[in-house]
């Protein structure tokens, strides 16, 4: 395995790529008794159309997370009991892009991973079980649909988007989860659970050469060709509509904004764009800027406001939501914020001020064991390292940070979704 | 957490420095300890808030903010916490640990802010600054009002309140609308004035630090706390057993949230409370319990179903969210599963998953900041000297009558029901 030190970090990364084209990342961890494998599949809720078996495959949406919740039968039983049976925490979730399956152990952890390796790579799934799954799932997409934040930020996507998948729910809808069958789920499972498309983190107090065996021992020893997807036409730089409201059960007004932004390269060269993304985030509002003291100062915004840069494929977005009474507000005085600071002189001291903070955030994420494994997942898929944001945030200068919020924070790529109290009465 | 020690600062203001040089950070919180009472539980959810929009030498958010990105990012915030009926309020702070960064010094700096921030805010006069205050009392206010956003949590909060009405334990931890709404700046400020002077101070560190290192930067940050009276704090586990209460609320929600009460009896100082703990386990508090194994995976009725312990009250809680209709199928079901701990229906495979769940979960608490701080404080707060080590060896002896003895002790209080309107 390829070692890469970070003495800056006080941190050790081993690398290596199988045969079977599994990526495999292993950080030891000195002194912990806990320990994490991470065993994750580039495919997520957006990769609803693929081709396989020589024709181009639709499935419906939310299928990943369904197979997400299949995945753990086996023959034998359920690996979620198995792992638990082990006193491990294992846990799964699907994201836009990724789905992840993991545990926490502090005890028979080679029997873990063994366990771990062995049910993600086996497609076991019955109709009955299948129709099982339907009610659990279907509560899962209720108690999503009670809360007001998963659906200002679905609302949100809704209307920034005109094609992209990411405009569908990772979970879907009870009607569209309603005609999975057991045949689905293979084929989604066939297209994207191949070694090559997937990588395993491990961290903790270990040899890596010994987990380098295990998943050698336990996965296949040839690649087999992952699916291409399709994700519908080239999106455009315009969002669909810039507003939507809604009434729910609400205490005030929350609100997600969105600004749309092209795709990130990939590589270190994207690392760079989202670290200068989030960089920029933090000039334009973040928590020690100027306008985000004068917004909390006049009440337009409140403790829960947050947000930052984020990178799915084929699309990026700068989001930032909270409460706020008047949300178009929050929205006009971040574009007048960005125009000020790109019109006006460089703050060259909030500049290396505001580099030493995130550099140290970056620093104390470190200290998360499920953290570090999803970032690291995730750099993995996106073919750079987590641990060079170091070095990046050295090389990053003030004229970065100014193109990036003169590209980004424009009326024309901003999306508002608000949702405000039931005023009583009719609803929609 | 051998590594743990616990000194005395001044007049019943304590450190506990727990050393540790596994983290890239440390973290150190400061906490008031006050009886949670609904005259001032608002009162003491609200000026911390307050503290931490100014001081004397930062008097607003953006020469703060400047002083913590100077720190590396280091974060401070205003922190209401309720355990039993145990009000903690104060500030926390997260920042990077000295061997990693090109400068030394930072936890000096940090317990200096702290100290700043706790005795020396923006005034005017005998009150805060007043538009300090009137913009953090509307946001206490909009935040008590956005408890009903998250459906989960309002529920079983719904439920606290009906079961224990009669008790401290029914006030909410940041204190009711009609206490905050009532609020004069002046009387606020008479208040703090009063609860830094009468409050049993806790000071929690977690880092790489020495003891002696951090009670110095501590005392000095601390140099002008003025100490009076201390008023005790403590939870009372009494209570009159009565006809289990079923409460019911209508609002505009697709899915019904069910949330039961139970009295345990037991506490973290109990003897006995590492029974009620396995049992917890077994009955809904691990991915092997009887509720997920039955109400979810069998039945298919749920998403989530679990029970969770409160050790300082000795209360047990269960969360469901389920379907209408299914009400009646979800409650008894879960009834039901009771039954089956109490009978001592219990498979060995139920019993060593639930051990091995408390295990793990319980030798994973000193691999996480957090988890150590607040292990360290309930110990001080609940009375007693049991650490999750001991806590693990005590689990492992246990057998399954243990666990049908603790079922037994529990006696069920309340049955609320989110649902729907009619439409």
């Amino acid at each position: 395995m390829t070692r890469i030190d970070y003495p800056r970090l006080g941190e050790t990364v081993y690398t290596d790529t199988l045969e079977n084209g599994l990526k495999l990342v292993v950080i030891p961890k000195k002194g912990f008794a806990r320990a994490d494998a991470f065993f994750a599949t580039n495919y997520g809720s957006i990769d609803t159309k693929f081709f396989l078996d020589g024709k181009w495959q639709t499935s419906p949406a939310g299928v990943a997370h369904y197979l997400e919740h299949k995945m753990f039968d086996m023959p034998s039983g359920n690996a979620l009991q198995t792992l638990s049976s082990y006193g491990a925490s294992p846990n799964a979730f699907t994201s836009y892009e990724m789905t992840a399956y993991y545990f926490t152990a502090t005890e028979y952890f080679d029997e873990c991973l063994r366990e771990l390796l062995t049910f993600v790579s086996t497609g076991y799934f019955t109709e009955e079980s299948v129709e099982k799954e339907r009610g659990i799932i279907s509560q899962e997409i209720r108690m999503y649909e009670d809360n007001p934040n998963s659906q200002v930020g679905e609302r949100l996507f809704e209307i920034m988007y005109h094609n992209h998948p990411v405009r569908v729910s990772i979970a879907g809808t009870v009607e569209s989860i309603s005609d999975i069958t057991a045949e689905t789920l293979y084929s989604c499972h066939r297209a994207f659970y191949d070694p090559s498309n997937m990588c395993l983190i491990v961290c903790g107090d270990f040899d890596p050469e010994h987990i380098k065996e295990i998943a050698k021992e336990v996965l296949p020893d040839n690649a087999a060709t992952v699916s291409d997807r399709d994700y519908g036409e080239a999106e455009p730089d315009s969002v669909v509509s810039h507003y939507c409201c809604r009434e729910m059960e609400v205490g005030a007004t929350i609100f997600e904004l969105g600004f749309k932004l092209p795709e990130t390269t990939g590589g270190r060269e994207g690392y760079k764009t989202e670290l200068v993304g989030e960089l920029a985030f933090q000039v334009l509002c973040g928590g020690s800027s100027r306008l985000f003291a004068k917004m909390y100062s006049e009440g337009l915004i409140n403790g829960t406001f947050s947000g930052g840069y984020e990178t799915i494929k084929h699309t990026s977005m700068i989001v930032a939501g909270g409460e706020s009474e008047q949300p178009e507000k929050v929205r006009d005085e971040l574009i007048a914020e960005a125009e000020r600071i790109i019109a006006g002189d460089v703050d060259m001291d909030l500049f290396r001020r505001l580099k030493k903070a995130s550099y140290g955030r970056h620093l104390s994420e470190l200290d998360s064991f499920s953290g570090i494994c999803y970032g690291m997942a995730s750099s993995v898929f996106d073919n750079c390292n987590l641990f060079d944001f170091a070095e990046i945030y050295d090389e990053i200068t003030w004229e970065d940070v100014r193109e990036f919020l003169k590209l980004a924070i424009t009326y024309e790529r901003s999306a508002l979704s608000v949702i405000n109290p039931l005023k009583g009465g009719d609803e929609e | 957490m051998e590594n743990a020690i616990r000194s005395r600062l001044l007049p019943d203001v304590f450190l506990t420095a727990i050393k540790t040089d596994k983290f890239k950070s440390g973290a150190i919180t400061l906490n008031l300890l006050r009886p949670l009472r609904d005259e001032e539980a608002a009162m003491n959810a609200l000026f911390p808030v307050i503290l931490r929009r100014g001081t004397a030498e930062h008097p607003d958010l953006i020469s703060i903010a400047a002083e913590l990105d100077e720190l590396y990012g280091a974060s401070i915030g205003a922190v209401v916490r309720k355990r039993g009926e145990v009000q903690v309020v104060g500030l926390s702070v997260e920042f990077n640990d000295d061997r990693f960064l090109p400068e030394d010094g930072l936890l000096e700096k940090i317990c200096a802010l702290m100290g700043e921030m706790l005795l020396r805010p923006v005034t005017d006069g005998d009150k805060f600054d007043e538009e300090y205050f009137e913009s953090e009392k509307k946001n206490l206010i909009d935040l008590i009002n956005a408890k009903v956003n998250d459906k989960i949590s309002y529920a079983q909060s719904r439920l606290i309140e009906s079961m224990c009405a009669d008790e401290a334990y029914g006030i909410d931890k940041t204190g009711s609308r009609q206490q905050a709404e009532i609020i004069t700046n002046e009387e606020l400020y008479r208040h703090y004035r009063k609860v830094l002077e009468t409050s049993q101070i806790e000071i929690i560190y977690v880092g790489s630090a020495d003891s002696d290192r951090v009670e110095n930067a501590m005392l000095n940050a601390l140099k002008e706390l003025p100490r009076g009276e201390m008023i005790p704090t403590g939870t009372s586990t009494e209570y009159i057993a009565s006809e289990p209460k079923y409460v019911e609320d209508a609002m505009d929600v697709t899915q019904g949230k069910l949330s039961i009460g139970f009295r345990t009896g037991v506490t973290a100082a109990d003897e006995d409370y590492p029974d009620m703990v396995l049992f917890n386990a077994v009955f809904g508090g691990s991915l092997n319990s009887k509720l997920f194994m039955n109400v979810r995976e069998k039945l298919s009725l749920c998403y989530y179903a679990s029970s969770g312990l409160e050790k300082f009250k000795g209360l047990m809680i269960v969360n469901s969210g389920v379907e209408f209709e299914n009400y009646q199928i979800a409650k008894d079901e879960i009834f039901a599963q009771l039954e089956a701990c109490k009978n001592g229906d219990i498979t060995d495979e139920e019993l060593e998953g639930a051990r091995k769940y408390m295990l793990n979960a319980l030798r994973c608490q000193d691999d996480s900041l957090a988890a150590q701080e607040e292990s360290a404080l309930s110990r001080i707060i609940g009375g007693y000297d049991r650490t999750a080590a001991e806590l693990a060896q005590q689990l492992e002896k246990l057998t399954a009558e243990n666990v049908v003895r603790a079922a037994n002790k529990v006696r069920l209080d309340t049955v609320y029901f989110l649902k729907g309107v009619e439409k």
